[in-house]
């Protein structure tokens, strides 16, 4: 297991190649902050620059791009409400009031720290599953993966809490969205809406998130004029801020914790990224937690949901790593370079390359802590973001948002799927309706019928497979408590009309 | 009448119309095909069904509405204020479509400081200098990091010669 | 006299290339060459297209930049589109796996958006055949065990080609069979055979090698004779089950794109793939850079045309249940 470290550290004693990790940093954490862009887009670019680099040295830059970004998406969604990246959705409940609240470098301390803390112990999960990665991989079937996702959508239950009618409607709504387009596991293109090509992929995460959250916010923005911090100024600048925030997240050790097994479990789980586990980890702690600004901006959801998202890309590397499985987008395009580079990526790459894994994990633990240090020392300044007048903030973010939709696939129709998408989270949130169970449905609901309907396929029609193996009666388990501890923690009570 | 016409009332009726697109489809889909799309459209749509008669019997909804405690993720909207009143929400439609109609047209190096300085301007009368800032900040980002930079090929529009995608 | 010899020598060398750096210079190349990829970045054809993309221009006259865009939607469709809207000047070449275009428009027909018969295809590379493999907690071990096996053989596909070429090879060789569809991969469609999901796959050779180390038991190779990679695994013809099926990857030009102009790239991948710096390369990567000329490409284009519409029947029917 300890073969290889010597090669790859010797790496990092070249000043070239911590250049190059630098360079990635800040590539993936701009890429991040632009709405719309991420990781993958960013890595996919870089991609042909790497060629001429030496191979540990291309994997080191690749990596840094793609454990950076998190961090970078977490910074419009607390200033301006808009996820830079689909894993950073949940940021917003919380981060955002708190900016408006003048409290926007503390946000941003916390979700920097919460972030390289909560990447540093995904990755500890992947070292400390190096001798049984293979193992771990391949207990995640699709049985087990639709538990997980049913744990994750059960986590609605508290998002709905206050109403429970509208949320659930939301929540139905949002899968239903998901359902939209070709299905790999029945192989029927379903609810076209006469589109006989572009809703094929279905309505694509980015353009959605960001028109939900991002344009719904801009609409609101335009009417009311004024700046976004409603006390006019930002409370708690320079360094106090900074540093109340770090304390903030030591003082939310138990949410920590909670959020960084989250987090990696999520993230071993194939093709379930930091966007579930941000909103699935912020779910949880809103349920248990008896602070009473949840909701409001509430500094144990922000750890929870920037502690997640960050552990889970720890545990994206383990598929990817044992079995040449890639754990997300992103992992896919690191096995790419790779390849390209000369590394056959599957079960041998543990044995004959081990000196590739740990140039993996000592790049996202680099690219992690110096994206978040950048965060600490410009968090303030990023603040001042809250300040300026939203006359000039909104035709800004508009184009941003439309800029980075377009990117995802240089598709016309992204953009025009995110101003809808706009109208849709305004008019939801004008009357009501709360966005949490719908982002929740949306993320989840395509995941729990493709690993639903391949059990059934395995098992020819018998459910009992849902309950066949450890893992699976495990997370049960987890269902169980998670589904039933609003119902036993509290009481129900009859309300007026919602 | 007045209730018909209710922002409220209209989203609902757009949420039903959804659901019921998506049940009608189902029905026409195989086994595998629907199980999801029933199983969770139906509920909805019963959902739906009784918001919207709340509309006309709110207390119909007291009755099989059940609250869990106070601790408020989803709390209760505040009113709209006088600022977003329908028109101004409809004004505000129009100034998102607009980038999406000159993107279309003359593609983004063009439409994003047009746009910024236009916005600026007109809505928020914000001084030339600074809207002439943001715009000249906005498009070295699109330009420069998206398209040169990132190479993503950003749309030129379709005076420029760019075609729009299948739909 | 040998200086007659040798300026026979160099008139009889140089005249080609005078000849080819003449067509070259009659077709003007542009200064940025774009391969499509219909999809996303790391597979395959992404890998081995950026390689040649490295390597080709200085085999072109004016040594253009050439770059890979991954144009991913609808299945592969949305690539494949962009090429055949594109200008036929030489801006733009497709890269594809040639089953999954064809594939894909067999089942698609008209609303494809493209008509692989009007793209002019350049040359072929990458021609690896598909195995048949087997779990290691099966007990199969030879495409007669399968017969014999008294239930149907549970493949796990990506329901692309490989789903096409099991249902194919089932009834070639004739044993019941039942498909787990749905795997995003063929990593992931393996390592779920491996965890007892399925009992067998179909994929490339060159990928299932990697996972032989796992207990994953390969029980024939669809080509007309043994590969190298496996000498000790028999076809399914020497099983008495005469199949072929292979992937390979197509490089080809937009709908309309001048005989001359095809010429040109076609002697510059030719050239290219005789270089052993290049090889070396592609070989790096662990694919092995097979060549086929234009003529070759067509008749594995013919081929894969009549294998879709002889069994066009089965796969709908295969595909139905799924539904």
């Amino acid at each position: 297991m300890f073969d290889g470290i010597a090669a790859a550290l010797a790496g990092l004693a070249d000043p070239r190649v911590v250049g190059f990790v630098a360079l990635g940093a800040l590539i993936g954490l701009i890429a991040g902050v632009l709405p719309g862009l991420g990781n993958v887009q960013a890595m996919a670019v870089a991609l042909p620059f790497t060629f001429g680099m030496e191979r540990l040295t291309a994997i080191y830059f690749l990596c840094a791009i793609a454990s950076s970004s998190t961090f970078g998406g977490s910074v419009p969604a607390i200033l301006l409400n808009i996820p830079g990246t689909p894993a950073n959705a949940a940021t917003t409940i919380e981060g955002y009031p708190m900016a408006r609240r003048g409290e926007g470098t503390r946000a941003l301390a916390i979700s920097a720290t919460a972030s390289a803390l909560g990447g540093l112990v995904g990755i500890v999960v992947l070292i400390a599953a190096i001798p049984v990665v293979q193992l771990v991989t391949l207990a995640f079937g699709p049985p087990e993966t639709f538990v997980l996702v049913l744990l994750g959508l059960v986590t609605i239950a508290y998002a709905v809490q206050r109403n429970i009618i509208r949320g659930l409607l939301t929540a139905g709504v949002g899968i239903l969205l998901s359902l939209i387009g070709y299905s790999s596991v029945t192989g029927v293109y379903r609810f076209s809406l006469g589109s006989p090509q572009y809703l094929w992929d279905g309505i694509q995460d980015v353009p959605f998130l960001v028109g939900v959250f991002g344009l719904s916010e801009a609409i609101r923005y335009g009417m009311q004029g004024g700046v976004l911090a409603r006390t006019g100024a930002i409370a708690q600048t320079g360094f106090h801020g900074t540093l109340q925030g770090v304390k903030d997240v030591f003082l939310c050790r138990l949410t920590f914790l909670r959020s960084c097994v989250v987090g990696a479990v999520v993230g071993i789980a194939p093709g379930i990224g930091g966007s579930v586990s941000n909103v699935v980890s912020y779910a949880m702690t809103a349920q248990t937690s008896r602070d009473p600004l949840i909701g409001k901006g509430s500094i144990e959801g922000l750890v929870a949901a920037e502690t997640a998202n960050n552990a889970t890309i720890g545990g994206d590397a383990i598929p990817t790593l044992a079995f040449g499985i890639p754990g997300s987008a992103a992992m896919a395009v690191l096995l790419g370079a790779l390849t390209l580079h000369g590394v056959a990526v599957g079960p041998w790459l543990m044995k004959e390359h081990m000196e590739i894994v740990w140039v993996v994990v000592f790049a996202l633990v680099a690219g992690t802590v110096l994206s978040c240090l950048v965060g600490f020392f410009v968090a303030r300044w990023l603040a001042r973001l809250t300040t300026i007048p939203t006359a000039l903030l909104v035709p800004v973010i508009v184009v941003l948002i439309l800029a980075g939709s377009f990117a995802v696939r240089q598709n016309f129709w992204d953009m025009v799927v995110t101003v809808a998408s706009g109208v849709f989270g305004y008019l939801l949130t004008r009357h009501g309706f709360s966005l949490l169970p719908l982002i929740i449905g949306f993320l989840l609901g395509a995941p729990a019928e493709v690993a639903f309907i391949q059990s059934l396929h395995i098992s020819e029609g018998s459910p009992l497979i849902f309950f066949a193996t450890p893992l699976a009666l495990a997370l049960w388990l987890g269902v169980l408590a998670c589904g039933l501890y609003p119902l036993l923690q509290r009481r129900p009570a009859r309300g007026t009309a919602s | 009448m007045s209730r018909l016409r209710d922002g409220r009332t209209a989203l609902l009726i757009f949420l039903m119309a959804l659901t019921l697109y998506v049940l009608v489809a189902a029905l026409g889909y195989g086994r595998n095909s629907r199980i999801f799309p029933l199983a969770i459209g139906i509920p909805t749509a019963i959902l739906v069904a009784l918001s919207l008669s709340a509309v006309w019997k709110p207390g119909l909804l007291a009755r099989a509405d059940v609250r869990f405690g106070v601790s408020p993720v989803v709390e209760e909207p505040e009113p709209p204020s006088a600022t977003e009143s329908p028109t101004r929400v409809l004004g505000m439609v129009g100034w998102l479509l607009l980038p999406i109609v000159g993107i279309g047209l003359v593609g983004f190096s063009a439409t994003t400081p047009l746009y910024i300085l236009v916005f600026g301007r007109l809505v928020g009368r914000v001084s030339w200098k600074a809207c002439l800032l943001a715009a000249i900040v906005s498009w070295v980002f699109v330009v420069g990091y998206f398209d040169l930079f990132m190479k993503f090929r950003m749309f030129r529009g379709l005076l420029f010669g760019d075609t729009f995608p299948l739909l | 006299m040998p200086t007659r010899s040798l300026i026979l020598a160099a008139i009889l060398v140089l005249t080609p290339l005078a000849d080819l750096a003449q067509a070259q210079r009659a077709v003007e190349l542009p200064r940025t060459i774009t391969f499509v990829v219909p999809f996303g970045t790391g597979g395959g054809v992404d890998v081995q297209t950026r390689v040649v993309a490295r390597y080709l221009p200085k085999y072109l006259s004016g040594s253009p930049t050439m770059i890979v865009e991954n144009v991913v939607g609808a299945g592969g469709r949305a690539g494949m589109q962009r090429v055949a809207k594109s200008k036929p000047d030489g801006s733009v070449i497709g890269a594809t796996y040639t089953p999954d275009a064809l594939g894909t428009q067999a089942i698609y027909g008209a609303e494809a958006g493209y008509d692989f018969g009007k793209f002019v295809l350049l040359t072929s590379t990458y021609h690896s055949p598909y195995t048949l493999s087997v779990g290691p907690k099966t007990p199969y071990k030879s495409l007669a065990d399968l017969k014999g096996a008294g239930k149907p053989i549970a493949f796990c596909t990506t329901g692309g080609i490989d789903m096409a070429y099991a249902v194919i090879a089932a009834k070639v060789v004739g044993f019941p069979f039942r498909l787990v569809p749905g795997y995003k991969g063929a990593p992931v469609g393996t390592a779920a055979m491996i965890r007892g999901d399925c009992d067998a796959v179909t994929f490339g050779i060159e990928l299932v090698n990697r996972y032989l180390g796992e207990g994953v038991r390969p029980l024939a190779v669809y080509a007309g004779e043994r590969d190298k990679l496996w000498p000790n695994v028999p076809t399914a013809k020497e099983q008495g089950h005469p199949l072929e099926l292979q992937i390979n990857i197509v490089y080809l030009l937009p709908p309309g794109a001048s005989a001359e102009l095809a010429d040109v790239f076609r002697d510059a991948l030719g050239k290219l793939y005789k270089e052993k710096e290049f090889l070396d390369a592609i070989r790096a990567t662990k694919f092995t850079p097979t060549f086929g000329d234009t003529k070759q490409t067509q008749q594995i284009a013919a081929g894969l045309m009549e294998l879709y519409s002889k069994y066009a029947k089965d796969l709908r029917e295969a595909a139905a249940p799924l539904r």
